[in-house]
């Protein structure tokens, strides 16, 4: 029943600006897909160009063996639900999760059945009669997803329907959405620049940055095993260290960090990055090898939960001073100044007990849970 | 007072519809054209009634487009003057409707005929109500371009008021006119005042 979306060299510009750069996706049918990026990557872009509101300058999107790109939006039969909910303030939530089955002149009887069935989907049979501007952000969210659903669409295609909701509301309603989308099995394109929903979503991300692709993977793949440093740096948070590799010997590498000053958030995309100053500092790690070279300048980036404290030097430790402790509940979060730079620490809050700012530690970390990159050489 | 109200009438309707199409251009379907478009309304605004009524009689005064004369004249003066007010109205209301409303209507299924019409018209309708009793009452009292334009028993109740009172020294009847006037211009606002009111209390 449901349908899969196939989308082949999507490019679409808007003056200088690229916002697609040829983007390629295979979506399986029944799937709850994710675009995950910063804002002006280029993900509702795409979400519009399938929704048929923006007009790619090249490229196909093909959905159940049907070309979409060539059809005016009202008629791709795909739901829509829009980060403002754009719902009708001048019709009753029943009359609004009506008007799609209305335009398509769809039986009284059906209409009647089909709105009751959704309103029941999303527990709001009771404000059937209301008119939007009498409910609440999470309702009209509700109704709004109610009423892309009510035209049994081939797609579900939500653009950051989440992102008008506080934190607390954001959370159930993502469980809501993911509960309506499993019982009816539709494929969904999620647009959303908000990481942490989309890990907790999606069956598949795509990591967009600048029109382009990232990464595309399971949740879990995408976390542990960043493609890129902009997915490492993007998807939740990562410490980068930057070095030079000095010798490989029995699949290990010796690696002389540099000193960074800081790891600075770059002001477009909120991605945290490395910035040095190229002077190669006292630290020395060792780490698999992989496909890194002697001579090969490396970022290697690092999860705040990979770090432990330990209290005297060893392997792969590196001595440091603890700067800041933020208490966020079950962990405790460190910022820990170190020769190879500020890294952010995440411990279990017992672990971390009677830590203050000021005390020396050693941070020791899992080697095999470092993902190396090549430096990109013309930084 | 037939002249008058009919006029009125005849000139309201027109702007309301111009007005909602210029309106739905302008902040819909912006281009350099409608930023032209937009400039070139204001214009008769700022020009006296006098003087555009001098410019109407001089262009279509003779053939091959004769129009002095006729009633057709006093709603194109009307209309060209007022309609600022119609777009104005229906410009202000629109920029609050989110595009994405209308963008919903479309994923929906709906044509953008039909969304214009279930969807735009509806909520541009406090901004058209608006803009037409505007026109409304500033069309009845007009009498700058009616003094020149008007013909035979099209005497507009202005006009009657102005001709009785400064020409004839006959305050009864220039009396009497005014009131009607008056009324012409006060029930409509009344009813524009309470239908707000319904309207709000409903949306609350």
């Amino acid at each position: 029943m449901s349908v899969g979306l196939t989308i082949r060299g999507l490019c679409k510009r808007f003056g200088e600006r690229e916002a697609l750069a040829g983007v390629d996706l295979e979506i399986q049918p029944g799937e709850f897909f994710t675009l995950v990026g910063p804002s002006g990557c280029g993900k509702t872009t795409l979400l519009r160009c399938v929704a048929g509101f923006a007009r790619p300058d090249a490229g196909e999107i093909t959905c159940d063996g049907e070309r979409l790109d060539p059809l005016p939006p009202h008629r791709r039969n795909l739901g829509m639900v829009f980060q403002n909910y754009a719902l009708f303030p001048h019709l009753s939530v029943r009359e609004n999760v009506a008007y799609g089955l209305r335009a398509r002149k769809a039986p009284r009887a059906l209409v009647a059945e089909r709105v009751a069935r959704a309103l029941e989907q999303v527990h709001l049979a009771h404000r059937a009669g209301d008119f939007p501007g009498m409910l609440s952000g999470g309702e009209q969210q509700r109704v709004a997803t109610a009423r892309a659903l009510a035209i049994e669409p081939r797609l579900l295609l939500m653009d950051e329907p989440l992102s008008n909701l506080d934190a607390k509301l954001r959370v159930q309603m993502r469980e809501e959405i993911r509960r309506v989308q499993r019982a009816l099995g539709i494929t969904t394109l999620y647009v959303t620049h908000d990481q942490e929903e989309a890990l907790a979503l999606s069956d598949r991300i795509a990591v967009m940055n600048a029109g382009r692709l990232e990464q595309v993977g399971d949740p879990l793949h995408i976390y542990r095993d960043p493609a890129t440093p902009f997915v490492a740096g993007f998807i939740g948070h990562t410490n980068f260290l930057v070095g030079a590799v000095e010798s490989v010997a029995e699949g290990q590498a010796r690696v002389r960090l540099q000193a960074l000053r800081s790891q600075v958030a770059d002001a477009v995309s909120g991605v945290v990055a490395p910035s040095s100053d190229g002077a190669a500092g006292q630290a020395v790690i060792v780490i698999p090898a992989g496909d890194v070279a002697a001579g090969q300048a490396v970022t290697i980036a690092l999860r705040p939960e990979r770090f432990s404290l330990s209290a005297q030097a060893g392997a792969n430790s590196l001595p440091g001073k603890i700067e800041e402790t933020v208490f966020l509940g079950a962990v405790i979060r460190l910022r820990v100044a170190t020769a190879a730079g500020p890294i952010t620490v995440e411990l279990q809050a017992q672990a971390a007990e009677g830590l203050h700012p000021g005390a020396e530690v050693h941070l020791a970390f899992d080697a095999a849970a470092a993902t190396v990159f090549a430096s990109p050489t013309d930084r | 007072m037939f002249s008058s109200l009919f006029l009125t009438a005849v000139a309201t309707f027109v702007c309301v519809v111009l007005g909602v199409l210029i309106g739905y251009l302008l902040v819909r379907r912006r281009s350099q054209w409608t930023a032209g478009l937009e400039g070139m309304l204001m214009v008769p605004y700022a020009i006296p009634g006098t003087v555009l009524a001098v410019a109407l009689i001089t262009a279509f005064g003779r053939s091959p487009i004769l129009l002095t004369g006729t009633v057709t004249i006093l709603v194109i003066s009307y209309v060209l003057r007022r309609l600022p007010y119609a777009v104005r109205g229906v410009t202000a209301v629109l920029h609050h409707v989110e595009p994405a409303t209308e963008e919903a209507s479309v994923s929906l299924g709906a044509s953008p005929a039909r969304t214009f019409l279930r969807v735009t018209l509806p909520l541009m309708a406090p901004g058209i109500v608006s803009g037409a009793v505007m026109t409304w009452v500033q069309v009845i009292s007009e009498i700058a371009s009616t003094i020149l334009l008007y013909f035979g028993s099209w005497a507009t109740m202005t006009v009657v008021i102005y001709q009785q009172v400064v020409l004839s020294d006959n305050f009864g009847p220039g009396a009497a006119a005014s009131t009607l006037l008056l009324a012409g211009v006060f029930i409509p606002l009344l009813i524009f005042n309470v239908w707000q009111g319904e309207r709000a209390a409903e949306l609350m």
